[in-house]
């Protein structure tokens, strides 16, 4: 079998994404005995005790019975919450497979998807996954560029990623600007706006994308349930737009791909979810605010903006550091691979975690110079 | 700029030497389409005429011997594919003499030719069994580089851009000029050679531009492999420019690897003992000779989380690995073997790599053999009548029988220098000739 004949140079050619190794794994390898996981921005508090509740009701049995297709009972509670209509929204096993969804609905040979080289890679990977060209465009002071993203748009552009606030860098665009962007955009293309991590936002200009969908056709929005609601190991998120555009992405909709546990999980999340909202708020706020000090105390740059993660640059490589932090029991994410060589990012968690981090990285970054 | 796709040739042919002509006439065809002068197409048509004619010999009867042409900018590749019923490769040894019985060639004479008309061989076993004989012809430059001196002035404001093939001259000219033969790979000999492999995308390279124009510094980077990056420089013109320009080019070759496939970057920084800001230092390379004062730092900079690995290990190479795993903090499962599978019966074959305008030799074991001390010692003392004063041999940690080499490269007086994170199918380890020259051979 001549695999290379096979395999098309796109596919040969992207980086397959390994992901980390479980738990039980890494700490054998690095010898530790407890390891905090920093890297993902997954809610150290868990979910919600109702989406909780939830997973306990479910009856073991009916992992036999195939899931709601396009998560029925889910929408409905969508559109009960955010007063809208349930077929304004599809939801996907996480944000990724609706990334996927919206660039194989829109996106054909030859044509092209704009969004930056520092940000949230999957737009990039789907992009060059499906033969798609990607026009990256560099980050303006740490944010998402509008005037140079408005140069790269052509007739083959189908589709903007804007990636709000930005992971890694935590920048994000208020509402006055984004309502401008679609302005100048002018419905010539899709518009997406990913909010994975609206719920994190305190900024009262901050833009809720939703608002904005009967004004603006083309724009679409993602959400998660994996980052504030805590379900990041169920794998489930949405996006919602405008009737005639969910339509036509449902021609590239992938039915039946979320389970039956997330399904409730997440109906449960949103219902109940306040507390838990104002809890995972004000845990966010006391860490960054601990991380602040810390981080200029020991004289590193960094960025902490909204967001449930904190980007840090550091004076040695990222890699090196991630290694020896792992040795300790702390596990960040590196950035070199967003881009952002010898920066580092971290989850916000609990005091006494974030604590022993910043103890953790004053005493690597005071190590010996040689070894940097 | 558009990535140069070079055009290629391929045939399978019978195991039968009726073939030979037709494939070879193919091959001087195939010179000429990729746009190669008359010298480098006759090296191609005997490579492929001999080394046909003597896979026919030893290749298994059953399965066709593929053949596969390449027609790069800078140089043509050819690739024979086939399984072996015998593996006695011993001429593909730089040591070796031309196979001749009582004064009658014998049918390694055409291997024998194939190896020395060659500019580079390789060989490789696949999972299969099957084996890949690769054969590199270089094109062939007459015009050297003429070294542009000048003085540029320390610079106060550049820009790094992409190198073209046209401005890659001018780097190189200027490189010529400031640094050493050994600080800048031997491709910017020759203009027209830097050209055509910045053209062909095997290396690619950025540069430093002051605001007067002026190319003030050039890095380079390739894959060495699937997945390493081998980054040369930040060269800066002069060494004295701002530190700040080498970090710039620097960021901007892994800004560029970031999202591929490369793992890590690994950098050699000729004449100084120091890496660029965060590399980590693998190891340095003591000098020998006559270059007694000189010092050439490895370093390593990782793209990518690393989420640990298994290494076959050499019990006489425990101590040193364990203490170099610690150092670098790279996580390792270590599986103790002191087993040779490979070839056991036939004989050893060490693949020579000539760098640093010939300075220097990198030795690669790709065959194993009870003759493996004795080929060892041939090759230093061959190398050493040459004068190559550096003698490097790579053991692959992730190819069980490599680690058998380990014991004899102690008793030889090479010493374990470095280890490079997956310098090969896994980590790498990098030895080099620390003792006095031995007179083992017998040839």
């Amino acid at each position: 079998m001549d695999l290379e004949h096979l395999t098309p140079r796109h596919i040969r050619e992207i980086e397959p994404y390994v992901p980390s190794r479980p738990d039980d794994e890494l700490k054998s390898m690095y010898g530790c005995r407890l390891l905090h996981r920093l890297n993902n921005n997954e809610n150290p508090l868990g979910p919600p005790p109702a989406a909780q509740a939830a997973v306990n009701r479910f009856p073991p049995t009916s992992a036999a019975l195939y899931p709601s297709g396009d998560a029925f009972h889910l929408r409905q509670a969508l559109a009960e919450t955010l007063h809208m209509h349930p077929d304004q929204f599809l939801v996907g096993n996480g944000s990724c497979e609706l990334i996927s969804c919206v660039v194989r609905a829109f996106c054909a040979a030859g044509d092209n998807i704009v969004t930056s080289d520092q940000t949230f890679a999957v737009y990039e990977w789907v992009a060059q996954q499906t033969a798609v060209e990607r026009r990256l465009v560099p980050l303006n002071e740490y944010t998402f560029d509008d005037e140079a993203m408005l140069r790269q748009i052509d007739a083959r552009t189908k589709v903007i990623f804007l990636c709000n606030p930005n992971n890694p860098t935590g920048t994000y665009w208020q509402r006055a600007r984004v309502m401008q962007f679609l302005q100048r955009v002018a419905g010539r293309c899709i518009v997406v706006l990913d909010e994975a991590y609206f719920e994190y936002v305190e900024d009262p200009e901050y833009c809720d994308g939703m608002r904005l969908l009967d004004q603006h056709p083309n724009l679409i929005i993602f959400r998660t349930f994996s980052k504030m609601f805590g379900l990041a190991g169920l794998r489930i998120g949405y996006l919602a737009g405008a009737p005639n555009v969910v339509d036509v992405i449902r021609h590239a909709y992938i039915v039946y791909s979320v389970n039956s546990i997330a399904q409730a999980a997440a109906e449960a999340a949103l219902r109940h979810a306040r507390e838990h909202i104002e809890e995972t708020r004000a845990m966010v706020r006391e860490g960054k605010k601990l991380l602040r000090a810390g981080l200029a105390q020991l004289g590193l740059q960094y960025l902490c903006g909204e967001g449930s993660y904190c980007m840090i640059k550091v004076p040695m490589s990222d890699m090196l550091l991630y290694r020896r932090l792992m040795r300790r029991g702390l596990m960040v994410r590196t950035m070199t691979g967003f881009r952002f060589p010898g920066w580092i990012r971290v989850t916000i968690a609990g005091r006494a975690v974030l604590q022993q981090f910043i103890e953790a990285l004053a005493s690597e970054v005071a190590g010996p110079a040689g070894s940097r | 700029m558009p990535m140069f796709r070079p055009p290629q040739l391929s045939l399978r042919v019978l195991r039968d030497t009726r073939y030979v002509p037709a494939a070879a006439a193919l091959a001087a065809n195939a010179g000429e389409a990729f746009g190669f002068g008359e010298k480098e197409q006759s090296y191609l048509r005997l490579s492929v005429e001999d080394g046909l004619g003597y896979l026919c010999a030893v290749a298994d009867a059953d399965e066709p011997i593929e053949i596969e042409m390449r027609g790069d900018v800078h140089c043509m590749q050819l690739r024979f594919r086939c399984s072996l019923k015998e593996s006695n490769l011993r001429v593909l040894n730089l040591t070796a003499k031309p196979p001749v019985e009582n004064g009658e060639a014998t049918r390694d004479l055409e291997l024998f030719t194939v190896s020395r008309i060659a500019d580079r061989v390789w060989l490789a076993w696949e999972p299969n069994g099957q084996v890949t004989l690769s054969v590199v012809i270089d094109r062939i430059y007459a015009e050297p580089t003429q070294p542009l001196a000048g003085n540029i002035s320390p610079a106060l404001d550049w820009r790094i851009e992409p190198a073209s093939p046209e401005s890659i001259q001018t780097a190189a000219a200027i490189a010529v000029a400031h640094c050493t033969e050994q600080q800048y790979p031997a491709f910017f000999r020759f203009p027209g050679q830097a050209a055509d492999v910045i053209a062909s995308g095997d290396w690619q390279a950025a540069l430093a531009v002051t605001s007067g124009s002026e190319v003030a510094g050039v890095v380079l980077w390739t894959r060495n492999n699937s997945r390493m990056v081998e980054l040369r420089g930040p060269l800066l013109f002069p060494q004295s420019q701002p530190p700040a320009m080498a970090a710039g080019l620097i960021e901007h070759v892994i800004r560029n690897v970031a999202r591929t496939t490369a793992i890590g970057i690994v950098n050699r920084s000729t004449g100084l003992a120091s890496a660029p800001a965060g590399f980590e230092v693998l190891g340095t390379l003591a000098a020998c000779g006559a270059e007694a004062s000189t010092v050439d730092t490895f370093s390593f900079r990782g793209l990518v989380e690393d989420a640990g690995t298994s290494v076959f290990c050499h019990p006489e190479l425990e101590r040193f690995l364990r203490h170099e795993y610690a150092r670098l903090v790279l996580p390792r499962k270590l599986h103790l073997t002191a087993r040779a599978e490979r070839n056991v019966g036939g004989s050893s074959v060490l693949i020579c790599d000539f760098r640093a305008g010939g300075r220097e030799v990198l030795l690669r074991p790709v065959m194993f053999g009870p003759d493996a001390c004795q080929n060892l010692l041939e090759h230093q003392r061959w190398l050493h009548e040459r004068g190559v004063g550096f003698v490097l041999v790579e053991l692959d940690l992730g190819v069980p029988w490599q680690t058998a080499m380990a014991p004899i490269l102690l008793e030889t007086g090479f010493s374990p220098r470095m280890v490079i994170p997956y310098g090969g199918r896994s980590d790498t380890v990098l030895f080099q000739y620390m003792g006095q020259f031995q007179h083992g051979g017998q040839g």
